[in-house]
């Protein structure tokens, strides 16, 4: 009655709805997992040097050092990937009122490289303003970090920023 | 190769064979409306796409697929976002890294990255091109569902 084509084709086609029940199940349960994530950044120190920058003319690039000490362990459960973190300056000029940039960046791949401390981090990236000066400048510093799953919905997360530092005026060499 | 197929399309009636170009009609343009339905309700063009490259990894890997929605609010950064160059037909999944926001225009500018490249997207970007906006991107990454 049934040849063996037909019944290979039935058990795929229902352990196909079941894996695909099963990882639905999945995406739909992990945002409910608790999590309570804490980070803290003290700002170390600051300097404003001007180079050329290709895209925009003689700019205005901001060397920052910072402390980070940042408890992420909790946004590991059996359903994270890996978390991308990333500090983040924010700060409003006279012509643009949200600037966001991206300092520094890690990718954590287990919960024990969750705990992080990193004191004299160095902004990974160039901190420069689209206005090319950080003249009148207040910048806040965050924590930010995207939870990866294995299956399901991309989230996010912030630090509060608390700690707001004025630019120092441009110095002429780096000390 | 098609003789038996043929032979049996032959033994059907006109009409027979009028209702089974129909059914299939039906059932292609059922899988277009389901499609385009998902378009519109995540406001996105196209709202799931396949990751092309392994500039994403170790979070994406190629033929990873993701699941977008393109909401009205802005932009910001670290979303990851599925975008064209202007000119270009081929979707690129990286994440926001730089975003300023023009005051009296709204206008965004933002400058991207993959998590696995050691260096910013303007390679990427037409010559003369610094920046991309609202308008070049496609949608932001949402879900994700592994190969």
């Amino acid at each position: 009655m049934y040849n063996l084509l037909q019944r290979a084709n039935a058990i795929f086609a229902f352990a196909m709805t079941v894996t695909f029940g099963v990882l639905g199940a999945i995406a739909i349960v992990t945002p409910f997992l608790p999590s309570s994530p804490s980070a803290e950044i003290t700002v170390k120190d600051i300097q404003v040097i001007s180079y050329d920058y290709m895209s925009q003319g003689e700019s205005e690039f901001a060397f920052i050092k910072l402390n980070l000490d940042a408890d992420l362990t909790s946004l590991f459960n059996w359903n994270t990937k890996q978390l991308f973190v990333s500090v983040l300056a924010e700060y409003e000029t006279n012509s643009h009122d949200i600037n966001q940039v991206i300092l520094w960046d890690s990718i954590i791949q287990s919960k024990e490289e969750a705990l992080i401390k990193v004191s004299d981090l160095h902004n990974e990236y160039n901190f420069v303003d689209i206005t090319t000066s950080f003249r009148q400048v207040n910048a806040s510093y965050s924590l930010y970090w995207d939870v990866m799953p294995y299956v399901g919905v991309l989230t996010s997360g912030q630090t509060k920023s608390n700690h707001v530092i004025k630019f120092p005026p441009r110095s002429n060499e780096y000390r | 190769m098609f003789e038996d197929e043929i032979r049996f399309l032959r033994k059907m009636s006109k009409r027979q064979l009028a209702q089974q170009v129909l059914n299939f009609l039906m059932i292609v343009s059922s899988a277009l409306m389901v499609w385009k339905g998902l378009a519109l309700y995540t406001n996105s063009e196209s709202p799931i796409v396949v990751v092309l490259s392994g500039s994403m990894e170790p979070a994406f890997y190629r033929g990873d697929l993701l699941f977008l929605g393109m909401p009205d609010e802005p932009v910001r950064v670290g979303d990851i976002c599925v975008f064209k160059i202007s000119g270009r037909d081929v979707p690129i999944v990286h994440r926001v890294i730089k975003l300023h926001d023009e005051r009296k225009t709204g206008k965004q500018y933002i400058l991207t990255k993959g998590d696995n490249n050691q260096v910013d997207d303007r390679g990427l970007y037409n010559p003369g091109q610094h920046w991309i906006h609202k308008e070049d991107i496609i949608g932001k990454v949402k879900g994700f569902l592994p190969e």
